[in-house]
């Protein structure tokens, strides 16, 4: 076949294949013409427009309170508003191709599936806790959720999480929508940022099956949601085994059980931890405390150091300082550690038979302690 | 609007700044609310956008809601396009900003899982069982990077030095890549895995 005819086939395939859907294009014009689209979508204005937001604020859509204070999440919400229409509308489009049946029938389905117990049986489903789900950054909050992973309720666990909740109500809704809007408010909110990206994601379920099924759904979803924003999230999950001891020392302090099952691990990995001292940090700390194999933790990500020196130049400094460079020594390890009410950095290694161990302070690099032993 | 002639496909145009002057033309009676002239740009240009788009997404379903999302762009944005002789690379640049936020939505992959490139039989009445076999060959053979440039090439009509501007990558490797897809292509529409011409 000669270039030409190839070329011929492909055009004639592609404009076979382009889709007649002018009608629909009009449709959706003639109703957003109340809602006519930024100008910020075009080239040009693309970078400047946080579309990555979008996502994580449409789920919430109107039940995500606009901070007073902040313009830009204003106007992120009020495009997520329009997107929305838009949105609502080319289904709409969608939708008319099919028959009419589907629809009722879909329609009857969606309707019964939330609004009506179709038994006693089911009805009991729907009204017990089969799962509670902990989300812990700082805020803490709790989520009971039904055998059907429909939420009952979200409860805000301490002062930061009431602010992060607030007047949402989020009974009956769908358990990723709920996420989504929980997870946009702590992004608007500062809670979550490229500072601090850990979360934590525990589930309570007799089921330790469905615990760890659900743990790993959430896991999924709360990475999705976080890839699309500007950083990278770091998500811990875990199961919860729950004892009399656990829900004692959760009592103790203050916190989520959650919480405390995870410090515990980061302990029982760690013995020089004390409880007490981990019990302030947020969730990011504990996972740079936390090592790669603690055990009944699944990791996702990273957890952010952009707030300390980080690893390399910790160990660059401990490096240095003995006179060093980084291919002349042995045994080199590197680790977050907690000395005396700060979060540092050990290094360890070996040179000339000599062991080397040194502290640095996480937050201004400083050498707290340089040892060596014979 | 009487001064712009009906046209169907691009290979009619003989002369590229004749189609760019009536392209631009269509933009402007879009902006003015001329409806006539907006169902020409599209008549003229949904192949480039969704042959465009299918490149990148591999989706028909995906690319069909992108041509759709396109042209309610192109209809709000049309009051504030400046011509600047290249109405196509502004309308594909649309199309390729919206792919990259479907792409970003569904934080995966282009690729889709091998069964779900079958659903494009059928898609579409007018899809011949030739063209079937052009588009899955499409999609199978070529890298993302070569069928994006056999598509800007073929069905939108855009020069080498064009795509080299608009996907950024050197005028070499766009020649050569597209001599290489073309080649690729061949083979396999000729000899064919079993498929007869």
């Amino acid at each position: 076949m000669k270039d030409n005819e190839i070329e011929s086939k492909i055009i004639n395939a592609f404009n076979h294949a382009a889709p007649d859907v002018f009608d629909d294009i009009l449709t959706r014009i003639e109703g957003s013409s109340a809602i006519k689209l930024d100008s910020s979508d075009v080239p040009g204005h693309w970078d400047k427009c946080k579309k990555e937001k979008v996502n994580i604020l449409k789920a919430a859509g109107s039940a995500v309170e606009t901070p007073a204070d902040s313009d830009e999440t204003e106007r992120i919400v009020t495009f997520t508003s329009k997107k929305d229409n838009a949105q609502t509308q080319k289904k709409e489009n969608k939708k008319r191709k099919h028959r009419l049946l589907s629809t009722v029938l879909v329609a009857i389905a969606a309707a019964s599936a939330i609004f009506i117990p179709l038994g006693i049986s089911s009805y009991n489903a729907q009204n017990s806790v089969a799962s509670v789900i902990s989300i812990d950054v700082n805020p803490s909050i709790e989520i009971n959720v039904n055998k059907e992973r429909r939420v009952m309720s979200v409860i805000p666990m301490n002062t930061d999480a009431e602010a992060i909740v607030g007047n949402m109500d989020f009974s009956g809704t769908d358990l990723n929508v709920t996420i989504n809007a929980l997870l946009g408010s702590m992004i608007s909110k500062g809670y979550l940022s490229e500072i601090a990206n850990s979360i934590l994601i525990s589930v309570d379920n007799a089921d330790q099956q469905e615990a760890e099924a659900l743990q790993k759904l959430l896991m999924d979803e709360i990475d999705k949601i976080l890839k699309s924003d500007t950083f990278n999230g770091a998500i811990i999950g875990q199961t919860i085994k729950e004892d009399e001891e656990l829900r004692a020392l959760a009592e103790q302090y203050g916190i989520t059980i959650s919480k405390t099952q995870l410090i515990k691990e980061i302990i029982s990995q760690n013995s020089k931890l004390k409880f007490e001292d981990l019990v302030s940090l947020p969730i990011n700390d504990l996972n740079l405390l936390k090592k790669n194999d603690t055990e009944g933790v699944t990791s996702i990500g990273n957890a952010s150091d952009c707030s300390y020196v980080g690893i390399d130049a910790a160990t660059m400094t401990a490096l240095e300082n003995a006179g060093f460079e980084k291919n002349n020594v042995t045994g080199l390890s590197a680790a977050m550690d907690y000395e005396d009410g700060s979060l540092v950095y050990e290094v360890d290694f070996e040179s000339g038979g000599k062991k080397y161990e040194y502290e640095i302070d996480a937050v201004t690099g400083k050498i707290l302690k340089g040892e060596q032993d014979r | 609007m009487s001064d712009i002639p009906d046209t169907i496909n691009m290979a009619d145009w003989k002369n590229e700044k004749e189609h760019d002057a009536y392209l631009d033309k269509c933009i402007e009676e879009t902006a003015v609310g001329n409806m006539d002239g907006f169902r020409k740009l599209y008549t003229e240009t949904k192949s480039s956008v969704y042959g465009f788009a299918l490149s990148m997404l591999k989706n028909p379903d995906d690319a069909e809601d992108v041509l759709q999302d396109c042209f309610v762009k192109i209809h709000s944005a049309a009051g504030d396009y400046k011509s600047q002789g290249k109405p196509l690379a502004w309308i594909l640049t649309i199309t390729k900003n919206l792919c990259l936020q479907v792409l970003r939505d569904k934080t995966k992959q282009a690729d889709m899982p091998e069964e779900d490139w079958e659903k494009f039989i059928g898609v579409n009445d007018n899809i011949s069982v030739e063209d079937n076999i052009v588009l899955t060959e499409m999609l199978n053979t070529l890298a993302e990077d070569e069928r994006q440039i056999v598509v800007l090439h073929v069905v939108s009509g855009l020069k080498h030095r064009e795509i080299s501007d608009f996907m950024k990558i050197p005028l070499s490797t766009v020649l050569s890549k597209y001599n290489r897809s073309l080649k690729k292509l061949n083979e396999k529409l000729t000899k064919g895995d079993g498929y007869e011409r």
